[in-house]
């Protein structure tokens, strides 16, 4: 019974509740490395841990958190992920650190992570909510990824660094830099929105 | 009036309690990686003198090490800090290094700039630290930007924008990142003038 | 070697770089609060008094407590914490001072903790290694030019809804992200600007 409750949260969060089709929330901090999969991937990944184990934290700690205090409590958490995070990279992961500069930080403020803690974990036993944050943050990557490879691929002619298109390949360099990545991410939108009207409208008819 | 005092007490000692976790949990980590981190620091200084100075770099963080320990000489006293690359096999110094540091638009630009000492002529450029604009200013980090120098023998000046010329005293800047690319075109000419001096001093 | 002037990281973070435009920070509240030119207004108002203070406190904070105390692993809780209090702070004075400024602020003021666009500034503040001057500057700047964009924004946003046809599926985040597209392509236009001074 649990466990099929828990799948259903895992699909809902990455099909019809995905947040960047349903608000386009939380795009802040990692739409800006999108031009390049591999940096995505790292920001996805580090997003991913930081909802799954401070929706866990939050959850397991949620009877004892005083309610005037329960924004700070949960950036204090939030924060000390992101930490946890960066400090990795820097050991294991110098080159992409650098890369990244100061987005990792950023993950602190997206409003993902502070979405779900909110709804979610300080509400739900620790498993759910454990399974809810890891799910959001699939959802969100995949999401992240496919706009990632469209940018890098027209921007650069590669994808993870591989050149995949021949040398006849003109670059538009617009998809690197910034008004390429709100363009994408509008098409994107489109698409899903468009997808999801369509039966709607069969039915009308 | 005394249950809210309570509540208030217990609000401050959570908050304390949590942030006391919060920041040993942090702050053992950060210790336990403290030496790993600057390892890397090292090795990514290493592997840019190699870069500059045209030998191939190989894969293995041991073997970059080493040779930077057996062929240069790193003179850390003298500002700007200099490296001098020794050849293996000759052992005569085929490059000088020297870090250079600049104002970009948005902060410091801190590079290694290699020269080939007999020749005179400049070898690559490789940033350690910069903070430029992703997409403009950034792009000195590009393969062709480095590699631009590579042979010429300065000093040099920024080609005006929209010419074709090919003059070896010229490199091409950035479209859009002016203050950058006079950044990096002072760094440049300040390895050269650099070597000029030790030149002097020699003689 | 020049040292960067007030005006031109002023100009630079308001035009070349806006932290929206460029950086994506802030997307969230951005992309909520632009429905109307009177919201965005009180929004931008915050967020820019917000940045412009943060940011010289943060500055202040990192380079004489926690430099020295060799502690800046811990800028991330550290900033927050400061951005959440200076809030907290200015919603309790806005509160007993003015009414109205209340009324038309106080909303705001919660959103405003977790829009990314302070705390980027504040880490790009640290980044760079500015002065106090500079950070000063490029608060200031930063939250202007938020602000700007978020205004500009809404202006056009309000005019679309009221005589465009807009394809159903494109219709609100979709359209907003389009536009914001080409404000960001517009203020590329600036980029050649800076050089002059």
């Amino acid at each position: 019974m649990t466990a099929t409750k828990n799948w259903k949260l895992f699909k809902d969060n990455l099909g019809p509740q995905n947040p960047i089709f349903v608000q386009v929330l939380g795009i802040c901090s990692t739409l800006a490395v999108t031009n390049v999969v591999k940096n995505t991937l790292v920001m996805c990944l580090g997003l991913i841990f930081t909802t799954a184990l401070s929706n866990l934290a939050l959850s397991l700690i949620r009877n004892s958190i005083p309610p005037r205090v329960r924004m700070m409590v949960e950036v204090l958490v939030i924060a000390c992920m992101v930490i946890v995070v960066d400090i990795y990279l820097k050991a294991f992961y110098p080159d992409i650190s650098r890369q990244l500069g100061p987005y990792v930080g950023l993950i602190i403020t997206n409003c993902i992570v502070m979405g779900h803690t909110e709804a979610v974990a300080l509400t739900s036993p620790p498993l759910p909510a454990l399974v809810d944050g890891f799910s959001a943050g699939v959802g969100y990557s995949y999401v992240l990824l496919l706009i990632a490879c469209c940018r890098e691929l027209l921007g650069t002619g590669a994808v993870w660094g591989v050149q995949v298109l021949g040398p006849h390949w003109v670059n538009w360099s617009i998809m690197v830099m910034a008004p390429g990545g709100f363009f994408v991410l509008a098409v994107f939108v489109w698409i899903v929105k468009g997808w999801g009207e369509r039966p709607a409208q069969k039915a009308q008819a | 009036m005394n249950a809210r005092l309570k509540e208030s007490l217990r609000t401050a000692g959570f908050m304390f309690g949590l942030t006391l976790v919060v920041i040993t949990c942090v702050s053992a980590l950060q210790l336990a990686t403290a030496e790993r981190v600057n390892r890397n620091a090292a090795l990514f200084l290493q592997r840019a003198v190699m870069e500059v100075s045209g030998v191939p770099v190989p894969e293995d963080p041991a073997a970059v090490g080493a040779w930077f320990r057996q062929s240069v000489d790193a003179e850390p006293a003298s500002a700007p800090i200099r490296f001098r690359v020794r050849d293996a096999a000759t052992g005569a110094v085929s490059a000088t290094v020297y870090t250079r540091q600049g104002r970009g638009l948005w902060g410091l630009i801190t590079a290694v700039v290699g020269l080939d000492p007999a020749k005179g002529t400049f070898r690559q450029i490789r940033f350690l630290d910069q903070n430029e604009t992703p997409g403009l200013g950034a792009r000195i980090t590009e393969a062709w930007f480095m590699g631009q120098i590579e042979g010429k023998t300065g000093p040099f000046v920024l080609k005006p924008e929209g010419t074709r010329s090919s003059a070896p005293t010229e490199i091409d800047g950035i479209t859009g990142a002016t203050i950058t690319s006079a950044a990096v075109r002072d760094m440049l000419n300040g390895a050269l003038l650099a070597a000029a001096k030790e030149k002097e001093a020699v003689k | 070697m020049q040292e960067l002037g007030f005006f031109t990281i002023l100009f630079s973070a308001v035009f070349t770089n806006n932290i929206l435009l460029t950086n994506y920070l802030g997307m969230c509240s951005f992309l909520a609060v632009s429905r109307e030119v009177k919201a965005s207004l009180g929004l931008g108002t915050a967020v820019f008094f917000v940045t412009a203070a943060t940011t010289a406190l943060n500055w202040v904070v990192y380079y004489r407590i926690l430099v020295p105390l060799d502690l800046v692993y811990l800028r991330f809780i550290v900033f927050i914490v400061v951005i959440a209090a200076f809030v907290q702070l200015v919603e309790m004075i806005i509160e007993r001072v003015s009414e109205t400024l209340y009324q038309a602020l106080g909303i705001f003021l919660p959103l405003i903790t977790v829009n990314c666009a302070i705390l980027g500034a504040c880490l790009f503040m640290v980044i760079r290694d500015y002065t106090f001057g500079q950070a000063c500057a490029y608060g200031l700047g930063a939250g202007l030019g938020w602000a700007l964009a978020i205004m500009a924004m809404a202006g056009i946003r309000q005019r679309l809804s009221l005589r465009s046809r807009i394809p159903r599926g494109l219709e609100g985040p979709g359209i907003a992200l389009i536009i914001a597209g080409t404000m960001a392509l517009a203020f590329m236009g600036f980029n050649g600007m800076v050089s002059l001074n």
